[in-house]
């Protein structure tokens, strides 16, 4: 499971926003959607085998036996 | 009589992500099309939030506020003679610009980084100058 950082800086003085780390680096102004594109909202995620995941083929008639 | 006017302008332009700021900085305030500030000094003005303090004594006149200007932005203004904070330090227009941009700038950070299922390290977060820092962090499954 990935560990992932990132540092804000803000300034008061002047307005701005900088967010850095992860292989990401901005400034401008849109900075928060960037991160958003760059990093990325995570879906739903099932902890599941995968052996689960697949629908599993109908049985044919010789196989059942 | 004498004004002690002062005003600062910011660049914050959602209010929202503001009076949360302002909640954070220990603040309380009025809301309303309506509403001026008033000071011991004779300073009245129209804003649209009206800082109503958290100190009787120093704010029983509500001398500040903000008002939003044409541009979408707020500026903090009005009459910040021997203010102070929910700590007891001094508030003046530009301390009080800068606390509320960065506080509010750190609300949206929290929100919108929240979303991406970050959370801050609150053990990072520090305050040099107009400088506000911290780092979020997750754990990507």
């Amino acid at each position: 499971m990935p560990y992932q950082k990132v540092t804000v800086v803000i300034d008061g003085a002047t307005g701005s926003l900088s967010i850095e780390g992860d292989g990401f680096k901005g400034s401008e102004c849109n900075v928060l959607d960037q991160v958003e594109q760059s990093l990325g909202i995570i879906t739903k995620t099932e902890a599941k085998s995968e052996k689960f995941q697949y629908v599993l083929p109908d049985l044919l008639p010789n196989q059942v036996g | 009589m004498m004004s002690h006017k002062t005003e600062i302008k910011t660049k914050l332009n959602n209010r929202a992500f503001l009076l949360k700021a302002l909640d954070n900085m220990g603040f309380t305030y009025q809301e309303g099309e309506n509403l001026h500030t008033q000071s011991r000094y004779g300073v009245r003005e129209k804003v649209d939030i009206l800082i109503t303090g958290n100190n009787k004594h120093t704010y029983s006149d509500n001398p500040i506020g903000f008002k939003k200007e044409a541009d979408g932005t707020y500026s903090a203004t009005g009459d910040f003679y021997g203010l102070t904070d929910a700590n007891g330090k001094s508030v003046s227009a530009k301390s009080l610009g800068i606390n509320a941009t960065c506080m509010s700038k750190e609300a949206e950070v929290n929100q919108r980084l929240g979303n991406l299922r970050f959370q801050m390290d609150k053990n990072s977060r520090k305050q040099e100058g107009s400088k506000l820092s911290f780092t979020m962090q997750r754990w990507v499954p």
